[in-house]
């Protein structure tokens, strides 16, 4: 039996999915600031592209953090520094990554590491500076996202290292706010050649040893009889010439784990765009906001599958049992005889 | 129209409009002769009216569920307006006060007066294109002329930030001169320079910077902030021996500025509303017809669709309910 019911209910769900508000939904959002390093080891050619090329750690960060911004929900924010030596700066505050993610994009494809102001590298530094910087431009809501390989050029000296835990710490002597994020390891475990490039930008060799410190000359050292030849005025580091491969770089993973740590920061290894997605989603970094969410499709497919068994042949399940067939063979003409 | 689905998968459906054709809505009767019944030509028109309702209700409900929308559109309309690229210093000095003092409340950095000024001048010319570049000792790309206000806010909100190095106006301009190489020439092309400070030029940043000026056809505006009793544009120097661009540099890069071949207008800023003064003759010299695009926002049809598809259900059901029992 086909039931004028069941128009009469599709056509009632009808009227719920035009009239029914929009109605607020909870649904996640990410807020990001995004810190890059643009020292020249991130220069080190050690990833590979998707056609098997090798790219640079740079432009590794940079095609993994647009993929990942792509799969960000609507209404998340991205905003974008970069830091050189130990000094970060903020290029723009967080932006939406649907409305403005032309600009983006734009501005992530055009990040150099000709844009450093300075050479050097000091990553505690430009990290404890990176915390200051969030708070001087009130940006503390934000989940600071660190790309960094890790890699100190002059190596430094740890005595002189700020504390993160005391900058990060929230108790009530130093009023400050807690900042929560990840580091993103760049770089591959085994060493690599840095590259050198001339002030045009054109590769000229790759940094060799004796073009680098290669050790820290920096301040005091922490027991100076392990020195050899160390003269307290006038030797304070040693007389000796040290050896070293810092003019090799690779990812310094537990250098970068004892930064996160103190901080409370998260740790993740840059290899692909869907696991630095994954880390970058964690629950710990997402927002809850309440989302005008339009429901209306649900009444609308009811409605559908409604008007479908309106319209369903009613004997489509019984098709042995029809009934409705003549069961006459013979043709008898109308007008016989 | 610019049609879009944002579940392009629900269109499989739009098989069941093929429904109407094989089924009706209605119970089948025993007759017990159809030419008993002859179809009149009222009731064949009748019978199309009716598959016709159902076609429109299924196609209609499908492509509400798929989520039918025209996406966003752009129309190229002509007004008045520029393309402006800020060129921001953030050398370390913007970070201090007009009266070269560590800032307070009363007394905002000229960091943070420019920010606030430069942001309501965006706010303030809804046609215009906006680029920001930011430099210290190297220029760096910090947003693309867009018309999307809140990209370009976002991206003066970096004066906020503290200042780096020193002053190279030269890779600056260059940079900012750079944001004209693929667009379309129209409207005024303005770079707004935004400095605390100037530097010297070498011979080959002066002749690339005057043929990129003549070729883009660029205006300059040039907003010195100046610290109180510092040099500024004007200053003349008290010695012969002063006149120089290692001690003068503000008034070297003046006068070569005015020697290129376009317009160009100095500002000497050195209180906030001095400021407001130079921002508030930009906008009214920098009005030359424009075309620009206007941006139509994506427009939902979901529940024009879902409104199509209960006016056709109804009608069916009225007819349906005519049905004779």
């Amino acid at each position: 039996m086909k039931s004028i019911w069941l128009l009469g209910s599709s056509a009632v769900l009808l009227i719920f999915a035009v009239l029914m508000p929009n109605l607020p939904f909870p649904s996640k959002k990410y807020d990001y600031f995004f810190m890059v390093d643009i020292t020249r080891s991130m220069n080190v050619e050690d990833y590979r592209d998707n056609h098997g090329d090798p790219i640079s750690r740079l432009e590794k960060v940079k095609a993994d953090a647009l993929a990942a911004i792509q799969q960000l929900p609507c209404g998340s924010r991205v905003g974008l520094g970069v830091f050189t030596e130990r000094m970060p700066t903020l290029l723009y505050t967080p932006m939406e990554v649907c409305a403005d993610y032309p600009e983006i994009r734009e501005s992530i494809r055009r990040i150099d590491w000709r844009m450093a102001w300075v050479a050097d590298s000091n990553i505690i530094q430009a990290f404890a500076n990176t915390l200051e910087l969030m708070r001087t431009v009130e940006l503390t809501d934000a989940t600071l996202v660190f790309f960094t390989d890790g890699q100190e050029a002059p190596p430094m000296n740890s005595r002189y290292a700020p504390d993160l835990a005391e900058l990060q710490s929230t108790d009530e002597n130093n009023n400050q706010a807690f900042i929560n994020g990840l580091i993103v390891g760049t770089g591959d475990h085994a060493l690599s050649r840095i590259p050198k490039y001339d002030e045009d930008g054109i590769q000229i060799g790759f940094y060799t040893a004796e073009d680098v410190p290669q050790g820290t000359t920096f301040g005091l050292p922490e027991d100076p009889s392990k020195i050899e030849g160390y003269v307290p005025r006038n030797a304070p580091w040693g007389n000796q010439s040290r050896a070293g491969n810092e003019h090799l770089s690779s990812v310094k993973e537990d250098y970068l784990k004892s930064l996160a740590e103190p901080a409370n920061f998260h740790y993740h290894h840059l290899q692909t765009s869907t696991a630095l997605l994954n880390a970058l989603t964690h629950d710990d970094f997402s927002q809850r906001h309440i989302r005008e969410t339009d429901l209306s499709y649900i009444p609308a497919s009811l409605s559908l599958f409604l008007l479908f068994l309106a319209y369903l042949p009613e004997n489509i399940f019984s098709r042995k049992k029809t009934l409705h067939k003549p069961k006459i063979k013979e043709h008898i003409p109308l007008n016989s005889g | 129209m610019n049609i879009a689905f944002a579940h392009p998968w629900v269109l499989v459906l739009l098989l069941f409009a093929l429904l109407p054709f094989i089924a009706g809505i209605f119970n089948k009767r025993l007759t017990s002769w159809n030419q008993l019944i002859p179809a009149s030509n009222t009731t064949r028109w009748v019978n199309r009216l009716i598959k016709l309702l159902g076609v429109l209700a299924f196609i209609s409900l499908v492509l509400g569920l798929a989520g039918l929308n025209q996406t966003e559109k752009t129309f190229t309309r002509i007004g008045t307006g520029a393309h402006i690229v800020f060129v921001l210093d953030r050398s370390a000095s913007m970070n201090e006060t007009f009266g070269g003092k560590v800032p307070d409340k009363a007394t905002p950095a000229k960091s943070h007066v420019a920010r606030r000024l430069l942001s309501e001048f965006v706010n303030n010319r809804p046609h215009d294109l906006f680029g920001v570049v930011g430099f210290s000792t190297q220029p760096f790309f910090i947003s693309p002329l867009t018309e999307h206000k809140s990209a370009t806010q976002a991206a003066i909100n970096s004066l906020t930030s503290p200042g780096l190095a020193f002053t190279n106006v030269a890779k600056g301009l260059g940079m900012g001169l750079s944001y004209f190489e693929d667009q379309p020439h129209t409207g005024s092309r303005v770079i707004v320079l935004v400095s605390d400070g100037a530097a010297t030029l070498d011979h080959r940043a002066q002749r690339v910077l005057r043929e990129w000026f003549e070729r883009y056809q660029v205006s300059l505006y040039w907003f010195f902030l100046r610290t109180e009793n510092g040099l500024g544009i004007t200053s003349e120097p008290e010695t012969a021996r002063d006149d120089n661009p290692r001690v003068m540099p503000e008034r070297y890069l003046d006068q070569f500025f005015r020697t290129l071949p376009i317009p160009y207008h100095a500002y000497e800023v050195d209180t906030p509303e001095s400021m407001e003064a130079a921002i508030h003759q930009l906008d009214n010299l920098e009005s030359l017809p424009l075309v620009y695009n206007e941006l139509i926002p994506r427009n939902d049809m979901t529940r024009l669709c879902f409104l199509t598809a209960l006016f056709a259900v109804l009608s069916l059901l009225g007819i349906k309910a005519l049905e004779a029992k």
